[in-house]
């Protein structure tokens, strides 16, 4: 199928997909708004208390620029200069995190403090943060204007990014509670179709990397099977720090991640280690970068790049080098896993019509609402509309979660 | 054009009068804001950091600077390169002299000052736009563009206005304005409705547009075009007009849209089950320039011979309907083209009216357009149509 021929019979889906809508727990959804609201304001108090400004509001970027640059004296954060221009000073998560201290855990979404300067500053920082989650998870993920059958039709925004990705408000919700809001309907159950570790297999393939070749011919753990090829070890050695840098390493270079994000993000780790691991990388995946520096001279000598799909992605005006190097290497796997992902949508809308029902997109994930007579059959129907090859070469395993609500695929 | 300095407005101390210069009735006449300092240093205007980038793209679109009569709307270097509204209409008035005096076969404006001087609106929805001006009870055709001022800061416009250089040059081949012959039924009778209809379920692909409130609750209008310049916009507060719209939608070989999932999800929301459009310039915007604005008003100034019509939609919603769809179809038969030449769309999925491309000749460009080989600006528009108006755009 020609890029625009499917761009158009994805937009055939994508219409029914916004016509059927996600149903939703109403009463769930209330009840969640309320503990939220409640919760902000409980926490909006204790921040008026640690501050000792009764009235400090911590959705107020002035404010808390004010208290934590002017007063506190922490290092003033910018946003990226463009065009010219510098970067106007921020006060988003990002930068909150950055000053005081604070990293995500990945597993428990906890807010925890990466043993870098004072406590008490993590802990205002952190307490800032959690207000501002409570009262966004109120405002925006548990207010959702419902038809009388209780469903929310989306707004997805076709193109709404260059690299072809739908966006949607839907993508925004955050794994776990918030997204147990969204249910299967009655004798229906959500099956989630994902493609596992794609954007990794589509620059392993398309830049025809033996190693990375041998790790996808292998299967199982392809992280730490790249930290065993990187620390020269059995995979059975492999550390999980050692996993998690390969990991980082992994999914960071579609997104033009380097040794500095890791070691901003990894507080055991070290500039000069982090570098040592990307050096590392780059030794064992020599193939896989010089692929990426071809591309790179492309973009740099045409003003754009292609996909395997036809799919262009255009440079023009002010762009740095290095920005567009990093737009370019994420341009590849991101459209090509999005082209793969809207294959599997038209197949899916197409062959199992009027029994299962696109419901959403979720980056590397479709939501289908899946009758629960004959699960089994259009489970594995729906597995071979993820897993048909697509590109020569590429396999794309699926992973399928078969859930009553959203929220569960999070487990 | 030069000589002693008389200005009694606009004419601030220690300042030089930076005369107009070039030839009188020249192709075009390009119209900046006020100089610079460089241009206040030597007394020639567009001789700066603006006027070299003019100069780029005057040499990269084949138009030659002496060929050319340039100019600015204040003579003067304003202090703090700030001028007074009340200073601004002086010089307006002036300006138009100066356009009368100079008798160009076509006005370039080059961003929101000199723009204004004729247009209630901005740069950024009128660049592009082929349009007529009045100076001195004389009409001269105009085009307006990006400042090179504007796109030193944000070079992302820097192709587009390329574009719309050549688009000037083109139609200053003569000084006649030229517009297009359209044919828009804006307030059918049932008959008319019905007829066009019968015609558009003929054809295999028919551009449809709705209006809505502002709730975007109500569906006012449906517009529908099957072949350029010719279009028809059927009001839904009436049943027999509410029965045609449904016949259509019902029993239409094939729909094409701006917005494939607004239009066709309002109309089912409604009641009024539609099929998924076929074919949708937005999306095929996206795909051809994912770089550039997909909106209607963006594509129509590059696709079509249009000027700027997006502020419309208040004074006369019907003609703004029909425009729309318009718009739509010259836009779509010229992406056709594009996705054709770059093998990105099969040949079994084209409408017949997409081999009919070559009878539209609409200016276009936008192929990579930092090498202006691809570009490819044809002359005037050569679109005609059958049938007669009830309201001529």
């Amino acid at each position: 199928m020609k890029l625009a021929d499917l761009v158009m019979a994805g937009a055939a889906a994508t219409l029914d997909m916004k016509e059927r809508g996600m149903l939703v727990d109403r009463e769930r959804m209330h009840l969640l708004y309320m503990e939220e609201v409640a919760r902000a304001k409980e926490l909006e108090a204790r921040l008026c208390t640690m501050t000792g400004d009764p009235l400090f509001n911590p959705r107020s970027p002035k404010m808390v620029a004010e208290l934590l640059y002017g007063g506190l004296g922490l290092p003033e954060q910018r946003k990226r200069a463009q065009y010219g221009r510098p970067g106007s000073v921020t006060t988003d998560d990002d930068a909150i995190m950055k000053v005081c201290g604070i990293f995500e855990d990945h597993e428990t979404k906890e807010l925890k403090w990466n043993g870098k300067g004072d406590v008490a500053v993590w802990k205002l920082g952190s307490t800032i943060l959690d207000c501002r989650r409570s009262g966004k998870l109120a405002s925006t993920y548990f207010s959702l204007p419902l038809d009388a059958d209780d469903r929310f039709h989306p707004e997805w925004k076709i193109h709404g990014t260059e690299t072809g990705r739908y966006s949607c408000h839907v993508h925004t919700y955050p794994p776990g509670k918030a997204r147990s809001i969204f249910i299967a309907p009655p004798g229906y159950k959500l099956v989630v179709g994902d493609l596992s570790q794609i954007e990794l297999r589509i620059m392993w393939t398309l830049s025809g990397d033996p190693v990375g070749m041998d790790i996808m011919a292998r299967g199982g753990d392809a992280h730490r099977q790249t930290a065993a090829e990187i620390f020269h070890k059995p995979a059975g050695q492999v550390s999980g720090n050692e996993r998690f840098s390969a990991k980082f390493v992994n999914f960071g270079l579609p997104y033009g991640r380097g040794p500095e994000s890791m070691a901003e993000q990894h507080t055991t780790i070290s500039l000069d280690e982090a570098r040592r691991i990307y050096d590392a990388h780059h030794n064992r995946f020599t193939v896989l970068w010089e692929w990426m520096a071809r591309n790179n001279l492309f973009s740099a000598r045409n003003r754009y790049i292609a996909n395997p799909f036809g799919r262009r992605r255009y440079f023009s005006g002010d762009i740095g080098a290095a920005e567009q190097d990093r737009q370019t290497q994420n341009f590849i796997p991101q459209s090509t896993a999005h082209d793969i992902l809207t294959h599997a949508l038209v197949d899916i809308h197409t062959s199992l019509a009027g029994t299962c029902f696109p419901v959403f997109d979720h980056h590397d994930a479709l939501g289908i609402e899946v009758p629960i007579e004959g699960l089994e059959g259009h489970t594995a129907a729906i597995r071979r509309a993820f897993e048909t090859e697509r590109i020569p070469g590429l396999q794309t395993p699926c992973e399928i979660k078969v859930l009553n609500n959203w929220g569960e695929s999070a487990r | 054009m030069t000589g002693v300095c008389s200005c009694t407005i606009n004419n601030w101390p220690g300042t030089k009068h930076v005369w107009g210069q070039g030839p009188l009735r020249p192709r075009i006449m390009i119209v900046g804001e006020a100089p610079g300092a460089m241009e206040d240093q030597d007394g020639v205007p567009f001789s700066g950091g603006a006027g070299r980038i003019l100069d780029q793209w005057l040499g990269r679109t084949g138009i030659k600077r002496a060929e050319c009569f340039v100019d600015n709307v204040v003579s003067h270097r304003p202090p703090g390169n700030d001028i007074s509204l009340a200073d601004l209409h002086a010089a307006y008035e002036n300006l138009k002299v100066r356009i009368r005096n100079v008798e160009p076969n076509l006005v370039l404006l080059l961003g929101n000052t000199p723009l204004r001087c004729f247009v209630d609106g901005n740069i950024g929805d009128w660049r592009g736009s082929y349009f007529q001006v009045e100076a001195g009870g004389k009409s001269f055709q105009a085009v307006a563009a990006y400042h090179p001022a504007y796109i030193m800061r944000d070079k992302k416009m820097w192709d587009v206005t390329l574009h719309d250089l050549m688009r000037a040059r083109d139609y200053s081949r003569t000084n006649q304005y030229w517009e297009p012959s359209v044919h828009y039924i804006t307030h059918p009778s049932h008959a008319e409705a019905r007829e066009f209809i019968d015609e558009a379920l003929r054809r295999d692909c028919v551009v449809v547009d709705i209006e809505t409130d502002y709730s975007f609750a109500h569906v006012d209008l449906v517009g529908l075009c099957y072949e350029p310049c010719l279009a028809i916009s059927v009001p839904t507060d009436d049943p027999q007009f509410v029965y045609q719209i449904i016949r259509f939608l019902r029993n239409t070989k094939g729909i094409a849209t701006h917005d494939s999932i607004f239009d066709a999800y309002q109309l089912r929301r409604i009641g009024m089950w539609c099929p998924a459009p076929k074919w949708n310039t937005l999306l095929y915007s996206h795909i051809l320039y994912q770089h550039l604005p997909h909106d209607l008003g963006f594509l129509g100034s590059i696709y079509t011979p249009f000027p700027y019509w997006k502020d419309q939609i208040e004074k006369r919603k019907e003609w703004y309907n029909c425009r729309d769809v318009d718009a739509t179809m010259l836009i779509l038969l010229k992406q056709f083209q594009e996705l054709r030449e770059l093998d990105l769309i099969s040949e079994s999925s084209l409408p017949s009216c997409a081999r009919r491309v070559s009878e539209v000749a609409t200016p276009t460009m936008l192929r990579s357009a930092s090498t202006t080989a691809e570009l490819n600006v044809s002359g005037a528009p050569t679109i005609t149509t059958s049938g007669q108006g009830n309201e001529a755009g």
